[in-house]
């Protein structure tokens, strides 16, 4: 079926957009992993492979799991409007942000103790909360965007060919996810 | 405006992902007895590393359809 120049148009942009927006986000996300190599790396540089004995591994090992957990939680989301299941998205989205703000609660805990047992003032704490800080950071505003694209999938955006904002913030997401699995044993188990 | 739910490639590609996640946590697992059990685990680690990030990029980050147009 031939289309009309107009019609043709839309549908040569339609497709780009996406590619576009894909390269843009990897390029940010290379730009973010220079980040996190250069607070990782500090943490060898200054300190070797020693690491307390007052590391709470069993708390660590439980927040990785919930992580994991969002991950594919977050990839369901995506899997789901991709297919047209509006219903998938909205609840997969939901749980997403649920073990997203229990991650958060788990670092904050673990913010506690650490200050206590090994705190900034020392090599290994000022590289410790640096790096679970930023990490938490990054948790966190990954959050406030599932939220957002939350919201607009309740009032009806996104469908199986145009879902972009979920593809963007889905894969932000797994970068949060990836930069955990390094800093996991980065800190805690090396 | 309602859009008609592909049910068969929504439960084989849901079916894909939580393959993949627990291949994860079966990693995570191991990595994390391993970090308890070896002295000095470094080495030991790096490929359990390198594993998860490949699964992350390859299967949840779609890291082979960067070039691709569309959805």
């Amino acid at each position: 079926m031939a289309l009309s120049a107009g019609a043709a148009h839309e549908r040569a942009e339609a497709l780009s957009r996406p590619r576009a927006n894909r390269l843009g986000l990897w390029l940010f996300f290379a730009s973010e992993t220079f980040l996190f190599a250069a607070f990782i790396s500090a943490r060898f540089v200054s300190s070797g492979t020693y690491k307390p004995e007052e590391l709470n591994q069993p708390l660590a090992l439980f927040l990785t799991v919930v992580l994991l957990g969002s991950s594919i939680s977050a990839y369901l989301a995506e899997t789901s409007i991709a297919h047209g299941n509006r219903q998938g998205l909205i609840r997969y989205l939901s749980i997403t942000i649920l073990l997203g703000l229990a991650f958060l609660v788990g670092v904050g805990f673990e913010f506690k103790e650490a200050i206590e047992y090994f705190p900034p003032e020392t090599i290994y704490g000022s590289n410790f909360l640096a790096l679970i800080g930023l990490h938490g950071f990054h948790v966190f505003t990954g959050v406030v965007a599932l939220a957002v694209v939350l919201r607009l999938g309740t009032k009806g955006h996104f469908e199986p060919d145009d879902y972009w904002g979920v593809e963007g913030v889905v894969k932000y997401w797994h970068f949060v996810d990836l930069a955990w699995v390094v800093i996991f044993p980065t800190l805690y188990l090396f | 405006m309602t859009t008609k739910v592909d049910v068969q490639g929504l439960r084989a590609k849901s079916r894909l992902g939580i393959r993949v996640a627990v291949w994860l946590g079966i990693l995570t697992v191991i990595e994390y007895f391993i970090a308890v059990e070896v002295t000095n685990p470094l080495v030991w680690l790096l490929p359990f590393v390198a594993a998860k990030g490949w699964l992350i990029m390859r299967y949840f980050m779609h890291v082979d359809a960067l070039f691709e147009g569309g959805h």
